[in-house]
């Protein structure tokens, strides 16, 4: 065969070659102006060789810079360059200079140069979608990545033949093939070349794969961007087309089980003000685990970022990775790099969505009769033996009111109301609009976005609720704007300017959402009549039911926060190669602000109850029933209007300097050096938080071979004493590309082997709320003391004593990982890390009380030491099956398991079945008491057993608990390690698309295991309201007949068996979940060029659609909180995409 | 350009390295020091202010606002046996333990409800803390008035005192600790000392305030209010005396102890009547008020109440939580013990009931002589019974307009029953609650937490021991007896009758305020005393006419020996290698 083509390209005839060559020297000329653009990646060359082929040449070049290059080897095997001597050249001087009297005409393509024996006449001129006489059948279509993405200047060539075409902008094509037997070749930097016969096809759309382990892959990292192959860090990223695929409204909830090393927990739905708790590679640290987040290289909130505008989401997880954040970077970094123009036509998107949400789940009720009977049970439990005649104790509903409940036929006293029903719409909209713009010329690009949000909440609102609006709602506008400029010719000073923003309104009843879904939840039951009285006041229960959940919602008033957001970076980049080749320096300054502006709009109102007396019947022979004002101080009142704000800044300004330069085309030296400065005033904080710091990254690469990096920084925080604020947190990492091996470089089978490896330390400063813990902190309070004659009444708080030698966390961190790529379609990577926390702030608790001063007010000591240790797996597949079809899929399984080594934790004495309630367990782990199996039958059965349950009665129908250490008294020496902790261990995810022809289709299977926390009592248990499970609680009758029991005995007050931390209520919280499910359609082209436009898309989508867990109860979500929460979302949403 | 940018990049160089100052020293503002409070007189006082926070209230602030009383045999709690959770019913239950005090509520389940006692180990030791480095560094502070720095210091000594008191009561001997630790002292190399030798640390304590000139023996203005004073340094060491005389404290028998306790307590006694103390001449109605603070005041008796932490805290919890059914409220609370109600004598000064033939005690031992009648037990009894509790058909008062009769019989309206609104044994209590009372807002009634009627019990007591029944042992118990208009005790009494006659009168006299439980315990009778505690069942028969039947109210577990003294806190002990636990935990 005649020779390799760099870029894998399939060798072709030679003849072809002069075709080729003929077309590309008229599209040189067409695409000169390219060459400009191109100019941003100029690098500096110094190359002094004598007589050496053209290939050297290239070969040279080609280690030296980021340029490839694509030629046929056979074209110019013979052509030598006599003599070529420059220093500091760019690119094109050294190739016009080499070229010259040669026939030989290169063209830049990006970051490719094709290079091409010029022909000895001239062919006739080709453009874009015109047709050659000699060529008959006109085929066109679209190349995209696996992502969906238009790719542009993808290259199309007849095989065989010297003509072809690039794709435009938005990935389009038009090429004249001469039969059907004609194949065309598509081929992509970094992506693999892909052959397809034209037979009697006149569109082709297709996607390309990149390449596995492609030397072009570039990937971000701390602080500037990186080629893929030199990274020796544990790092993973997700580009925005999956990201979109989820409707949901907050951002970081699109992360779960998307990223290996990430648990997303999903806390509450709350429009607004949603909670979503993330973690890196599960937690390490009694304090603070979150890690931090970067927009663009500043610390920023991630979750109001619209997903349209994100590039792409990279999280941190080594130390090499995270070192250049120093005293903050042990829990972990996530970077979200939002999207910049590219010069070009512009591009204009729109996208519209419409959904529809709902709870995930709800508690199941039961009807008024069962409730009342359930109620009857639990008396009759409490009270066994007692006298029927009894005039003070009878059962809290009678045999007539039972009856009453059973016939419904007189709901105004014996009512069966579902206030779920009542209060909660079963699904409300949410809508999203989208527009971006994206394009430049030469010396400006520019990526604007601008959004709407408008997000409905759950509360279903009394239509007499006219003069204010208490829904539920969240209403975000936000846009961005990213510029980038070249300030001179040569390209060597550029500026940029990011500034984005949201506003946006959250609105809501004026009562505290946890407040409404206890009431409605456990406070509030079905035999409890309709919201209001007949004279339209609002009802209430007696007792625990004394708030009304509906008049929390619609007679509250309402309250509302407007926030805005605006955040904004400038900075100036200069390439100093003048200097020195490879120099370049970087300074960014950036502000950002937020105000809350939270406007109370409260009301009050009479609060009745109803008083059904079934020995007075009224004029219709029904018991009388009457209503009585209670809670007097309660009047109706107007709207009564308070406000508050809290505003925060920010100011960082970041100076970097550069350095990157080949030696000898095999010695690659990267450096980095960033200084940064940085204030933060928070809300509600007198005081600025502030940081100052450098870092530093220098590395060294050996022929895209071995690689050894250093990273460290080296900064302090104000929470630390005068001199013993700064450290140096350093890390040393490398890596070994086995498959650039000579050995391997040839296989089919290995497209890619690399392991790497890391350890350094790195630092947390996030000690809690409490700041300048190094100093006492003891305050007068003025007024309120024990006697108002000593001092003026006021009192001398000792908040606490302070610890002169506090310091930060110390993480230190060890990765090994190996990646391996294999057919160009299989990756596989595997990361394990180890990570041992030291120097954990925590409060001394081996203090006697004899001290006299609570240990809470000591100030705490860098004592505490966490172990963490797991790994991650990700496997990715992608590929082209054939020209309609191609399928992808990624999946992650992830592992990260702590232990707390030391948390100068209070040993108890031997005869506690479990000497320590953290040290040697997972942090966070649950402690109970276990079941030693079924309940107890009777009370004998107790007797016999003769254990003392020690602040409770037994009775028939209790849980029997364990008596592990045998003293035969249960109490909290008796308590076992139950279940995990509430933050999984082993997490993973399943991301499936399949495109076939115009159709795409893709899924995200998404889960946790080995979690587990309680779900509190509030509508779980017996004492506060009944559900389902609950007509199955054990009595003596249903066990006799043998019926399944999935309850212990109710009671009106708990028992033994009703506490949160048992077996039984203790949780299992592992879960998989059918987390986002899409398919979309691609509108075909000729239809969509009818009204302009180059693409139109439209999908469904979906997002927590199914759930299969082992929860107990089926009432709650897995992943929330706990019962109180706001219930996490589900979502059905449409959507329609428009490019033009 | 390259100039211009050169510009730019060494401007911004210039700007950081112009701040010259390290943008990270930030200096918190409003942080004080130890010391800046002691240069300060203003801030020095108010130290000693927050002193007094770290004293539990005392009174009804037990757990769900029940009093001390069930946790003895003067009284039944009404939430045993129906509510388990409770602390009496833990009390009750045995489930004290080193880790587990359910007297400790708060301190056993981390709560720190600031309106409710507990924590009794850790806010002793914390108001120890307090004092020690109010008196380590008040010499330094500088007042303008030297005689309020001396006020001051004694008010302190007091403070320390009274810690020591109420700590080594439960607990038992302590470490004496007169300065403030260092931050690396050995707790590791601390041992425990004798409860004497924290008594003599409070006698000191209290000496050294008894003789500052400037310490007032009495407070006489409403702003000063609480505070301590003299009299109540007599109280303290009066009862630290009396304790560290007797048994429990005293095993070997040191008779010297009771002759100091004697002592003290008469001196105490001639000092404060001749500062103007006097018993108040109306038994019943001196727990319906407050002291009233003037230099002339009507109450002459009080030494120490329990400053109210909410507006008429103690008065509306009286009447909510010890409450009479048919009035209302949230319990029944505390119930008065038959065994309290067999203690009192008769009007004629006849001991009704001389014991009990039955380990359960429902067979009374009656003393025909006195003309006690069991089926009119109620008649002719001394008439501190009258104002102590409330039995069935006692006249309450008119409610309404109407006059009404306690109907705790069986099927009446305040009867039996086991709901805890009700009585579990036919009593309920009436000391501290005025029947004028109708409302829970308006007593002013504050818990007395040291009187003058206790120290002269505490005199007689420690004379009888130290010298036997001379006259003025006679004198002290027939002064507290002629209050009430009872004959003084009869002559010719021996030693040992004497003791009898004296616990039973400070179990009378002290009924309901707190003093109980300790003087079982240091008596080392709680064996006798605790098993179980009785009533009363009265079935109506007729028209103001009822059958009576004794009944067990309750049983307990807590009299064993080991419930003599508190267990130390379990998670102390762990720290503390040379510490010996309390005998049988």
């Amino acid at each position: 065969m005649i020779s390799k083509l760099k870029g894998k390209h399939a060798a072709r005839p030679w003849y072809s070659c002069i075709v080729l060559a003929m077309k590309l020297t008229v599209i040189l000329l067409v695409a000169a102006v390219l060459q400009v653009s191109a100019k941003s990646y100029s690098q500096q060359l110094t190359i002094n060789e004598k007589d050496i082929t053209v290939t050297h040449l290239l070969q040279l070049i080609e280690k030296q810079t980021s340029y490839h290059f694509l030629y046929d080897n056979l074209q110019l095997k013979d052509i030598r360059i006599k003599n070529i001597a420059v220093s500091n050249a760019s690119v094109e001087q050294v190739l016009n200079m080499s070229f010259k009297g040669l026939p030989l005409s290169y063209k830049i393509v990006r970051k490719t140069i094709v290079v091409k024996r010029n022909a000895e006449i001239a062919a006739p001129v080709l453009t874009v979608g015109t047709e050659p006489l000699s060529q008959n059948i006109i085929i066109s279509g679209l190349v995209m990545n696996p992502e969906g993405e238009p790719l542009e200047n993808v290259s199309v060539v007849v095989k065989g033949n010297a003509g072809g075409t690039t794709t435009g902008a938005n990935g389009t094509f038009s090429i004249a093939v001469p039969n059907e037997k004609a194949v065309l070749v598509f081929s992509y930097v970094g992506y693999d070349d892909q052959e397809i016969v034209v037979g009697d096809q006149k569109t082709i759309n297709l996607v390309l794969n990149p390449a596995a382990g492609s030397l072009e892959d570039v990937v971000v990292v701390a602080y500037g961007k990186q080629k893929k192959i030199t990274v020796t860090g544990a790092i993973s990223s997700i580009q925005t087309k999956e990201i979109k695929q989820s409707p949901a409204a907050n951002l970081a909830v699109t992360l779960a089980g998307r990223l290996p090393g990430l648990t997303a927990l999903q806390r509450s739905g709350e429009p607004g003000r949603d909670q979503t708790a993330l973690f890196l590679r599960g937690t390490g640290t009694l304090n603070g685990t979150a890690p931090i987040i970067l927009v663009d290289g500043v610390e920023r909130e991630m979750t109001y970022i619209d997903p349209n505008e994100v590039e792409n989401v990279t999280i941190l997880k080594d130390a090499s990775s995270t070192a250049l954040f120093g005293v903050r970077g042990a829990n972990g970094v996530i970077l979200v790099t939002t999207k910049r123009g590219v010069s070009g036509k512009p591009s204009i998107g729109f996208t519209y969505e419409y959904g529809l949400q709902g709870f995930t789940r709800s508690p199941t009720m039961v009807n008024s009769y069962d409730w009342a009977r359930l109620k009857n049970e639990a008396w009759a439990n409490d009270n066994p033996n007692v006298d029927p005649n009894d005039p003070v104790n009878q059962p809290p509903y009678s045999e007539y009111a039972l009856d009453r409940f059973m016939f419904q036929e007189y709901p105004e006293a014996y009512a069966n109301t579902n206030w779920q029903e009542m209060l909660f719409n079963d699904y409300v909209a949410q809508k999203r609009y989208n527009l971006n713009l994206s394009g430049g010329s030469e010396y400006v690009q520019y990526f604007v976005n601008v959004g709407f949000l408008d997000q409905g909440g759950q509360w279903k609102i009394d239509p007499g609720v006219k003069d204010y609006d208490p829904s539920g709602f969240l209403k975000r506008y936000n846009f961005r704007s990213n510029i980038d400029a070249k300030l001179n010719k040569a390209g060597t000073l550029s500026t940029f300017l990011n500034a984005a923003g949201y506003f946006e309104k959250v609105n809501s009843p004026n009562a505290n959402t946890d407040e409404i879904f206890r009431r409605t939840y456990a406070f509030f039951p079905v035999v409890l009549p309709g919201p209001l009285t007949p004279n339209g006041e609002v009802l209430i229960g007696a007792g625990n039911y004394n708030e009304s959940p509906w008049a929390m919602i619609n007679r509250s008033g309402y309250r509302q926060e407007t926030r805005n957001n605006i955040t904004a970076s400038w900075g100036l980049k200069q390439d100093f190669g003048f200097l020195t080749e490879g120099l370049s320096a970087k300074f960014m300054a950036s502000f950002d602000t937020r105000t809350i502006y939270s406007l109370t709009a409260g009301k009050n109102y009479q609060r009745w109850i109803q008083i059904i007396d079934p020995n007075t019947p009224n004029h219709e022979g029904m018991d009388s029933v009457q209503y009585t004002r209670v809670l007097l101080d309660a009047e109706n009142t107007p709207l009564n209007i308070g406000s508050g704000s809290n505003f925060q800044s920010f100011f960082n300004f970041q100076f970097s300097a550069d350095y990157h330069r080949v030696f000898k085309q095999k010695h690659a030296f990267t450096g980095m050096l960033l200084a940064q400065d940085e204030t933060r005033v928070l809300p509600n904080d007198r005081l600025p938080y502030n940081l100052r710091g450098i870092a530093f990254r220098a590395s060294y690469g050996y022929d895209n071979r071995y690689f050894v990096e250093f990273n460290a920084g080296y900064n302090g925080s104000e929470q630390f004493i005068k001199g013993k604020r700064y450290g140096l947190f350093p890390t040393i990492s490398g890596g070994w590309v086995i498959s650039n091996e000579k050995f391997l470089n040839e296989s089919d089978l290995i497209s890619l082997l690399k392991i790497r490896a890391s350890y350094g330390k790195v630092g947390s400063d996030r000690l809690g709320s409490r700041r300048f813990l190094y100093m006492d902190d003891i305050q007068r309070v003025a007024g309120g003391g024990f006697s108002s004659s000593l001092g003026r009444g006021g009192t001398i708080a000792e908040n606490y004593i302070g610890n002169p030698n506090i310091q930060w966390e110390v993480a230190k961190k060890a990765n090994i990982g190996f990646e391996l790529g294999l057919f160009n379609e299989l990756t596989l990577t595997v990361d394990v890390f180890k990570e041992r926390r030291n120097n954990i702030l925590i409060n001394r608790q081996n203090i006697p009380m004899v001290y006299g001063i609570q240990t809470s007010r000591l100030g705490p000591v860098n004592m505490g030491i966490v172990e963490n240790k797991g790994y991650e797996i990700e496997l990715n597949y992608r590929k082209a099956i054939n020209k309609d079809l191609s399928v992808l899929s990624k999946l992650n399984f992830n592992f990260a398991r702590n232990k707390v080594l030391f948390s100068d934790e209070l040993q108890y004495p031997g005869d506690y079945a479990y000497q320590y309630r953290q040290t040697g367990y997972r942090l966070g782990q649950v402690f109970g008491y276990k079941l030693s199996g079924g309940y107890y039958s009777s009370y004998d059965e107790i007797a016999a057993e003769g254990l003392n349950y020690v602040g409770f009665t037994v009775k028939p129908g209790d849980f029997k608990y364990a008596d592990i250490n045998n003293d035969k008294i249960i109490d909290e020496r008796d308590q076992v390690p139950i279940g995990y902790s509430a933050i999984p261990e082993y997490t993973f995810g399943g991301a499936f698309s399949i495109t076939y022809k115009n159709f795409d289709v893709s899924f995200l299977l998404q889960g946790n295991v080995n979690v587990s926390q309680p779900l509190s009592g509030y509508g779980t248990t017996g004492i506060s309201d009944f559900r389902q499970r609950h007509l199955h609680a054990w009595t003596a009758e249903r066990a006799a007949k043998g019926e399944k029991i999935l309850y212990p005995r109710l009671s009106l007050g708990g028992s033994v068996s009703e506490q949160d931390f048992n077996e039984f209520f203790i949780e299992d919280r592992s879960f998989i979940r059918l987390k986002n499910a899409e398919i979309g359609y691609r509108l075909p082209t000729k239809l969509v060029r009818k009204i302009g436009s180059n693409e139109v898309r439209i999908y469904a989508n979906g997002f927590n659609l199914i759930t299969w867990d082992k929860m107990r109860t089926k009432d709650f979500d897995p992943e929330v909180n706990n019962s109180l929460s706001y219930p996490v979302y589900q979502v059905f949403n449409t959507g329609v995409n428009i490019t033009f | 350009m390259k100039h211009l940018i050169l510009n730019i990049l060494l401007l911004a160089a210039l700007i950081t390295s112009s701040c010259k100052k390290d943008p990270l020293d930030i200096m918190p503002d409003g942080r004080l020091t130890l010391d800046q409070v002691f240069e300060d007189e203003m801030m020095a006082s108010e130290y000693l202010n927050t002193i007094y926070g770290n004293m539990n209230h005392y009174g009804t602030a037990y757990d769900y606002w029940t009093m001390l009383a069930g946790y003895s045999d003067e009284a039944h709690d009404n939430d045993f046996p129906q509510d388990m959770g409770r602390a009496p019913s833990r009390w009750y239950n045995g489930e004290l333990r080193p880790n587990w005090n359910p007297m400790d509520i708060p301190g056993s389940v981390g709560s720190t409800d600031p309106a409710s006692n507990g924590h009794y180990y850790r806010k002793n030791w914390q108001g120890i803390r307090q004092t020690n480095i109010f008196l380590a560094n008040i010499d330094k502070t500088v007042y303008a008035n030297p005689a309020t720095k001396a006020r001051l210091i004694a008010e302190a000594k007091v403070l320390r005192a009274f810690f020591y008191l109420e700590l080594i009561k439960m607990y038992g001997g302590m470490p004496v600790v007169d300065k403030p630790f260092t931050e690396d002292f050995k707790f590791e190399s601390l041992s425990r000392q004798s409860f004497t030798a924290c008594v003599d640390f409070i006698k000191l304590n209290c000496d050294e305030a008894i003789g500052e000139s400037n310490f007032p023996v009495r407070i006489v203005t409403e702003p000063e209010r609480g505070r301590f004073t003299k009299a109540v340094a007599h109280s303290i060491r009066s009862q630290a005396l009396l304790f560290s005389a007797s048994p429990l404290w005293n095993p070997e028998g040191d008779e010297s102890r009771w002759a100091l306790a004697a002592e003290d307590a008469k001196q105490s006694l001639e000092a404060l009547t001749g500062a103007g103390y006097q018993l108040y001449p109306e038994y019943e109605a001196y727990f319906y008020g407050r002291s009233d603070l003037s230099p002339n005041p009507g109450d002459r008796e009080t030494i120490y109440e329990i400053k109210p932490y909410r507006a008429h805290e103690f008065s509306h919890l009286m009447f909510r939580m010890h409450a009479i059914p048919t009035l209302g409220g949230d319990k029944a609370g505390v119930s008065p013990s038959q065994e309290l109600v067999d203690a009192y004598d008769m009007a004629n000064g006849e001991v009704p009931i001389l014991g009990y033939t039955d380990e359960d005690r429902l067979h009374p031992i009656i003393n025909t002589a006195s003309g006690y009648d069991e089926a009119n037990p109620y008649l002719n009894r001394d008439p501190r019974f009258y104002a102590t509790v409330w039995y069935n058909n006692a006249f309450y008062g008119e409610i309404n307009g109407q006059p009404y009769r306690i109907q705790s019989y069986m099927g009446g309206a305040d009867g039996i029953s086991n709901i805890s609104q009700r009585t579990k044994n036919g009593y309920y209590l009436r000391k501290f609650r005025n029947p004028a009372q109708l409302d829970p807002n308006t007593g002013t009634a504050l818990f007395k937490k040291y009187r003058l009627g206790e120290i002269y019990l505490n005199y007689a007591e420690a004379a009888n021991e130290a010298y036997g029944p001379i006259a003025e042992v006679y004198n002290a118990v027939n002064t507290i007896r002629n209050r009430v208009h009872m004959p003084g005790l009869p002559e010719g009494l021996t030693k040992e009758q004497m003791r009898e006659r004296i616990r039973r009168e400070r179990r009378v006299e002290l009924a309901f305020e707190e003093y109980r439980i300790w003087d079982v315990r240091r008596w080392e009778i709680l064996s006798q005393t605790d098993k179980l505690t009785t009533g009363m069942e009265w079935t109506k028969v007729g028209e103001d006419d009822f059958v009576g039947k004794r009944i067990v109210a309750g049983r307990r577990k807590s009299w064993t020996d080991n419930h003599l003294i508190i267990p130390i806190p379990l998670t102390e002990l762990i720290l503390m290698p040379l510490w010996e636990q309390n005998p049988g935990w």
